[in-house]
């Protein structure tokens, strides 16, 4: 038996929600939006480089998202579809408005050796956030795919038109940069909150 | 391998922590994502409108190109047809003949008889010939070529029509109209078909199934009839109307006591559209019963305000001026909108004599190019009428949408010009104002339209 959602607030399911926004009910609209916006705006932030990029590509992605959703199937969850949908608009917002950097020369990587893994935990998330949305735009899209959404390199490839390798390259190179921006800027968590 | 399990789990961490940011949006967020799905709508509209708008232009323009290539190129082959200077003699006919009895292909061939000095194209049973005069019809192909060798003087005809009595009242068939009611002593008449022909029917085989038999048919092209046939015989062609709408409004567009807006003095007021004026002109295409316009015409849109005070029900006044619980005169203000609209129609024509009946239905695109409001001095008793010319006001939407169907009377003065006039009925489908009323109906207007078509 499918697992039906009801929302918090409203009491009604995906389905029924999903319905009525496709009826143009701006009640209903205003309810998914409230209901997934901070979820969504979150994944905008990592992948655009500043705040104001990131609503940009919000309300980019909630106009898409109004207009398609008759043909959302429900065959995974609305969260999943939408997500989806925010992660294509980024993409294509980053190709638009950033140029995006693919770096596919092999060159030895150093590792940061200071860093250690388990401490992404003391990180505080607005300095996480922070460092990711300062990472150069090539960079900022494969940590933001493979890392955190869980893409693979073939998929990366074949969104971004790109090589795997490349994309296996610009995930080290990324990973480094962004650990040690962490270093410098987000393990010291008293001396940023004093800022 | 360690290295691996290191990335795995930078990978994992990383992941979870980032799925942990949450972020509330701006308050403005929701409006700015309706007012973009809003302005996306508008430009999809937009693009449709003018992408059908300029394939009615296109048709429209290719048409009278058609028209007037066609009409040269008639009179082109007619100057031709009526001076060759061919003539054949007795003998070269008795020739001609004996040929054609050979030769069963050599019906489409001219021969010059030499009293007519004209031509006529042979074929089976009777046959058409076609003299500066007249148009005649002679008997069918083994008679005539039995009298061509027995007699000197060439073709007797069965039946002469002159060409001045080609005008005559019309008799309806299908895809045909007889153009004369003359008729030879075995019921046949003379016709035009598709504006192609001049064919000789049978009128017994029209008779019995509605269809058209003809015994002989000649290329109209190689006549000029230009001065004897109706042009309206054509089934194909081009029009050009000028119109002009008055329109009353049918269902309010006012935003209810709720919606109802304040102006500076705490009076609230409603708004709404009361009457609406067209005037401009459609240039179409027809097709048998069928035309399909596209036009420009000038919009005006006028708004009557209705005063109340703030609490009270009652209705203060309309375009006057008066006081105040206060004491202060009120703004008296009236607002007319002027658009450019793109009207497209599809028009049916019931009826082909003087009157006729024509429904149209159609929709258009309007722009807004002027807000016009008129207020009077409300701080001093000399009160000065002003004009204020509010093009970028915010408050309208720059473009609407409408909905319009007619009935139309139509009075034919002559082939060209015909009169019309009748009811019609205008919904717009979306709003004057650009947030007020959301969602309240939009205006629907019941008016007169009228005007005047051209047929070419």
């Amino acid at each position: 038996m499918p697992l039906i959602l009801k929302h918090k607030k409203s009491g009604i399911t995906d389905h029924e929600l999903v319905q009525r926004c496709i009826n143009n009910d701006a009640i209903a609209q205003k309810m998914l939006f409230e209901q997934y916006a901070p979820v969504l705006l979150g994944v905008c932030f990592r992948y655009a480089k500043n705040e104001s990029d990131a609503n940009e590509i919000l309300q980019l992605g909630f106009v898409k998202i109004f207009n398609s959703l008759s043909k959302f199937r429900f065959e995974s969850s609305l969260l999943t579809w939408i997500t989806r949908i925010i992660i294509n608009v980024s993409l294509n917002f980053l190709k638009a408005n950033e140029k995006v950097k693919w770096e596919s020369d092999i060159e030895t990587i150093y590792e940061n050796k200071d860093f250690s893994v388990e401490q992404m935990h003391q990180i505080d998330l607005k300095i996480l956030m922070e460092c990711i949305q300062k990472l150069p735009a090539g960079y900022r899209i494969v940590i933001n795919m493979y890392a955190i959404e869980g893409y693979s390199h073939k998929e990366i490839a074949e969104v971004m038109n790109i090589n795997e390798s490349t994309s296996r390259s610009q995930f080290s190179r990324a990973k480094v940069l962004l650990e040690k921006r962490l270093l410098t800027l987000g393990f010291d968590v008293k001396k940023y909150a004093e800022r | 391998m360690l290295k691996s399990m290191q990335n795995d789990k930078f990978n994992e961490l990383l992941s979870k922590r980032a799925k942990e940011f949450l972020v509330t949006p701006n308050a403005d967020a929701f409006e700015n994502i309706l007012a973009k799905r809003m302005q996306q709508k508008h430009r999809r509209k937009i693009i449709f409108f003018f992408s059908v708008a300029s394939c009615f232009l296109l048709v429209s323009i290719i048409a009278l190109a058609n028209y007037f290539y066609t009409k040269n190129a008639t009179f082109l082959q007619n100057k031709t047809a009526q001076f060759i200077p061919e003539i054949i003699t007795k003998n070269e006919t008795q020739n001609h003949a004996k040929n054609e009895s050979q030769n069963s292909n050599s019906t489409n061939k001219i021969i010059l008889n030499k009293e007519q000095k004209q031509f006529t194209k042979s074929t089976e049973n009777r046959k058409l010939f076609i003299s500066e005069t007249s148009i005649i019809i002679f008997k069918e192909k083994s008679a005539y070529n039995q009298e061509l060798k027995q007699k000197d003087e060439l073709i007797k005809p069965i039946l002469e029509i002159p060409k001045t009595e080609f005008d005559l009242p019309e008799i309806k068939l299908v895809n045909t109209k007889v153009i004369t009611n003359k008729q030879t002593e075995n019921n046949e008449f003379l016709a035009t078909q598709k504006d192609s022909n001049l064919i000789l029917l049978e009128e017994n085989k029209i008779a019995e199934n509605n269809q058209v038999t003809a015994l002989d048919s000649l290329p109209k092209t190689k006549i000029d009839l230009s001065n004897s046939v109706s042009k309206k015989t054509s089934n194909l062609g081009f029009q050009f109307a000028l119109f002009n709408n008055y329109m009353f409004l049918n269902r309010a567009y006012n935003g209810g006591d709720n919606e109802a807006i304040q102006n500076n003095f705490g009076i609230n007021y409603n708004e709404q559209a009361n009457r609406a004026y067209s005037l401009g002109f459609l240039a179409g295409v027809y097709r048998n019963k069928f035309t399909f316009s596209a036009g420009l015409a000038y919009n005006q849109v006028e708004f009557d305000k209705i005063y109340k005070l703030q609490d009270s029900q009652k209705s203060l006044v309309s375009k006057e001026n008066f006081r105040n619980a206060a004491g202060y005169f009120i703004n008296v203000i009236d607002q007319s909108l002027s658009f450019i609209e793109i009207p497209m129609s599809v028009a049916y024509k019931i009826g082909n004599k003087k009157w006729s009946v024509s429904t149209e239905v159609g929709t258009a695109i309007q722009f807004l190019t002027q807000t016009q409001t008129y207020t009077l001095q409300n701080d001093s008793l000399n009160l000065s009428p002003t004009t204020t010319n509010e093009v970028a006001n915010n408050r309208f939407n720059k473009v609407q949408y409408l909905l319009f169907s007619s009935v139309h009377a139509q009075y034919e003065i002559n082939k060209h010009v015909s009169f019309f006039a009748g009811p019609t009925v205008r919904v717009h489908f979306n709003q004057y104002f650009k947030n007020d009323f959301a969602n309240k109906p939009a205006a629907q207007y019941l008016g007169l339209s009228s005007g005047i078509k051209f047929i070419f």
